[in-house]
């Protein structure tokens, strides 16, 4: 059985991708420190919260640097979603605030702040690990505006935005699939692997 | 706007019970099963309402959210019942809860109301507004006090949308009955910019694609009547290319979030 990270730098829904997790017969492994993920080899990191309250978490915690280093080392899988995966970019219009600055991009928010709450379709790009339409379940206010080289999927809520993507070994993912029944079920399996 | 269907299970005494106008209360069984039932079900969304947390100032019921998070459902789960502040809403996150609902908190303590906005982002945050009708005008309604309130301005509830992502609002007189939501709650809220979930005596399908038609109503929600049929939803609901594009992975004939 594989045991999979979770990096809890406070903001993240942790029990119920871990619940999400260990349903698809995973070994789940939850931990705030380089020495506590040093042994997995598929880390996710969560996000239910504000971005800029999201950072000065992982500052705090020192896993900022952490993250830098395992980009660029490319020794793990790291998965972010939701507001996981907009740390990755430069910057957030949410606080105006600065990101990791992994990957080039910038995150944005809904005209007329609206929220993106719901399942809405996901369209695969050429060479996606998606074959096809799938139904996933969002709840966003911002959305990422980066170049399609590293998108792998998008949807549209006011306008086409990526909603899945891929730079060395970090995937970020728009959605929720631990909230997606089915659909992310079958896409956690698909990153993850046996 | 996407459109949902949200499955209420509203908890008293720590049973899921069938909930009449805030006032009789049927028991129905224990909240994790019917939770379950939910997700394998496919339900958009599933609310959790602890009715008893406020009343009694006794905080959030984490023995329950741990129950049902056990069941390892993978519905987005939003939870409502006695969050006083930041911590209250940081420590459901963690546990398990995907959003948080909160209604007499915003007159009680707007402050602590916007800290949760400000930290969990407003996307997490749905408030709760109870109504009545009075006078051929719609009032906001005190459960704690079982009275009604103030006539409704829908411009108060603009003013501090920036603290929350949709507002529920709760037909109070005809919850727990057939077919018996009243559109006049919703008139006040036309033109205005907020996204809404009406809740209350919503039974049918007419009665859902007719408020659906309302382009900002985002979600239904049901509590009492998906607790006596199987899949009721699939009935109450028009399939869209959303709804197939969530069985594809598994097929047309998926028998639900559980098969895999």
């Amino acid at each position: 059985m594989k045991t999979v990270g979770i990096l809890d730098y406070g903001v993240g829904n942790i029990a119920s991708l871990k619940g999400a997790l260990e349903g698809l017969g995973y070994k789940v492994l939850i931990g705030a420190t380089e020495t506590s993920l040093s042994k997995v080899t598929t880390i996710f990191l969560p996000g239910v919260g504000s971005f800029p309250f999201a950072m000065d978490n992982l500052r705090q915690l020192g896993m900022d640097k952490f993250l830098r280093i395992r980009f660029e080392a490319q020794d793990v899988e790291v998965i972010g979603i939701c507001l996981g995966m907009q740390l990755f970019f430069e910057h957030s219009e949410e606080g105006d605030c600065e990101g990791l600055g992994l990957i080039e991009g910038k995150v944005k928010r809904f005209a007329g702040r609206e929220c993106h709450v719901g399942w809405n379709i996901v369209r695969p790009s050429e060479n996606s690990i998606l074959s096809k339409n799938s139904g996933y379940y969002f709840n966003h206010s911002y959305y990422v505006e980066c170049s399609s080289k590293v998108t792998l999927a998008s949807s549209n809520y006011q306008t086409e935005f990526p909603v899945l993507v891929k730079e060395n070994r970090f995937h970020g993912i728009q959605f929720h699939p631990e909230k997606s029944q089915n659909t992310g079920a079958q896409l956690l399996k698909t990153l993850i692997g046996a | 706007m996407l459109k949902r269907l949200v499955g209420v299970i509203t908890i008293k005494d720590g049973w899921a019970v069938q909930s009449i106008g805030y006032q009789k209360y049927l028991p129905l069984g224990r909240p994790e099963v019917i939770a379950e039932n939910y997700d394998r079900w496919q339900l958009d969304e599933i609310l959790v309402v602890d009715i008893d947390r406020t009343k009694l100032n006794m905080g959030p019921n984490y023995d329950l959210l741990e129950k049902i998070i056990a069941k390892r459902i993978m519905t987005p789960l939003c939870y409502l019942g006695g969050v006083r502040n930041i911590d209250d809403a940081l420590h459901l996150i963690n546990k398990g809860a995907d959003r948080i609902a909160i209604d007499s908190l915003f007159l009680r303590d707007p402050e602590s109301a916007l800290e949760i906005s400000h930290v969990l982002g407003r996307q997490a945050l749905v408030r709760v507004q109870p109504l009545v009708i009075r006078n051929s005008e719609v009032h906001g309604y005190d459960y704690l006090r079982s009275i009604s309130t103030a006539k409704i301005d829908p411009q108060s509830f603009v003013n501090m949308n920036y603290g929350f992502s949709e507002l529920m609002i709760v037909d109070v007189e005809n919850e727990g009955k057939i077919n018996s939501f009243s559109d006049e709650l919703i008139a006040p809220f036309r033109g205005y910019n907020l996204q809404l979930i009406c809740f209350g005596g919503i039974t049918s399908q007419i009665q859902i694609s007719s408020l659906f038609k309302e382009s900002n109503i985002s979600a239904v929600a049901i509590g009492n009547s998906l607790s006596y049929t199987e899949i009721p939803h699939k009935k109450l609901i028009i399939q869209t290319e959303v709804d197939i594009a969530r069985m594809t992975s598994f097929g047309a004939m998926t028998r639900g979030a559980r098969d895999w």
